[in-house]
């Protein structure tokens, strides 16, 4: 008897291979341009200014953050672990000052400046002006020793710091001689121009 | 089971052709898991990444200490203060040292003026004094206001002395 050739429900096989091939190249595209958030300093919350003008994007290694709270604090960080346990003997260390001795420092004061979350790190204090000086040159030389490369200098102010601790930073900064650095904005939306042009 | 004997092409020897040889049926790896993870993955990177990169504002601040100082043309020194509650104020100086009346500026209306003076001296230089209690945000501003006027950008930032505050009363502080 010959052998009955029954009809091989072959079910519904879509070829999923473009579609994992898609996917694939969109997963590689997020994995290379991902910032991890223990990289940026993003534990300090701050609120940019609005810039319009500026086309330089923030450098995205190598960069020594200087975050300045609307307490006047400033922290100082580096996105490289390494140099961040060498100067400052934590891997996650942050260190913290305050230039203005007749005004509570936020960090001192309990305020959570992080925003909703809750500070992880580890604040590094230091209360004295020439310390914190030292401090930011011992991170450029840890820095050139470990990375090989100089560090960027970006400044992220709170759009209601102190101009005094601003200028504070600003005076520090050049007397380690770090006479170039950045000032961090966020872009200008465009509805706000046009409501300049109004008035 | 379904297993043919798989006509050989070649003429290898009889004796192979007897052999019984399992088809290969064609075989397919079940992709699902693998493209279930894969799509964890998508979606973890979606969530974490940070694509608006913020902008950065240059500032190139003169090498040398406090105690080194540049000599320039009075004349072409403009003064811009900024008060404590962000009133801008701005005077032309004199060649013989001392400055033009000093006049109150709104925001809206500051570029216009720096272009005017720049277009009228190619050698503008800005002075910028900001008060210390004053916010950040009126230096950026401030900067970015001069950034984008068509003029020469020089300038450089200045201490805030009696002196100047004075001169910010004069205007209404």
């Amino acid at each position: 008897m010959p052998a009955i050739k029954r009809p091989r429900r072959s079910g519904v096989a879509i070829d999923m291979t473009p579609y994992v091939d898609v996917i694939m190249l969109i997963l590689t595209f997020f994995m290379l341009t991902a910032q991890f958030k223990a990289e940026l300093s993003e534990d300090i919350k701050v609120n940019l200014p609005k810039s319009g003008n500026d086309t330089t994007k923030l450098p995205e290694r190598n960069v020594m953050t200087l975050v300045v709270t609307k307490y006047g604090d400033i922290f100082a960080d580096v996105d490289n672990t390494k140099v961040r346990e060498d100067v400052l003997g934590d891997v996650l260390g942050l260190a913290a000052f305050h230039p203005d001795s007749t005004t509570k420092a936020g960090f001192e004061s309990g305020v959570n400046l992080s925003g909703d979350k809750e500070l992880k790190r580890p604040l590094v204090k230091f209360t004295d002006r020439e310390k914190f000086k030292k401090l930011l040159i011992d991170l450029r030389l840890s820095s050139k020793s470990n990375v090989g490369k100089d560090l960027r200098i970006v400044v992220k102010g709170d759009r209601e710091a102190d101009l005094g601790a601003i200028q504070d930073l600003m005076d520090m900064l050049r007397e380690t001689k770090n006479t170039r650095f950045a000032l961090v904005t966020d872009m200008e939306s465009g509805d706000k121009k046009e409501l300049e042009q109004k008035k | 089971m379904a297993s043919v004997d798989t006509p050989e092409s070649s003429g290898h020897g009889r004796g192979k052709q007897k052999k019984w040889v399992r088809k290969r049926i064609g075989f397919r790896i079940d992709m699902t898991p693998y493209v279930d993870v894969i799509m964890l993955l998508l979606t973890f990177f979606i969530m974490t990444t940070t694509l608006n990169q913020p902008q950065v504002m240059q500032i190139n601040l003169p090498k040398g200490g406090e105690e080194e100082t540049v000599k320039v043309d009075m004349g072409n020194v403009v003064f811009i203060r900024v008060s404590e509650k962000g009133n801008i104020a701005i005077s032309k100086g004199k060649s013989d040292g001392t400055e033009e009346q000093p006049y109150k500026v709104t925001f809206d209306r500051m570029k216009d003026y720096l272009e005017a003076l720049g277009q009228a001296n190619k050698d503008m230089i800005m002075i910028l004094k900001f008060d210390r209690k004053g916010k950040y945000v009126y230096m950026v501003d401030i900067l970015d206001e001069i950034n984008r006027a068509a003029i020469e950008k020089r300038y450089s930032f200045s201490k805030m002395n009696d002196e100047d505050l004075r001169v910010l009363e004069s205007v209404g502080g």
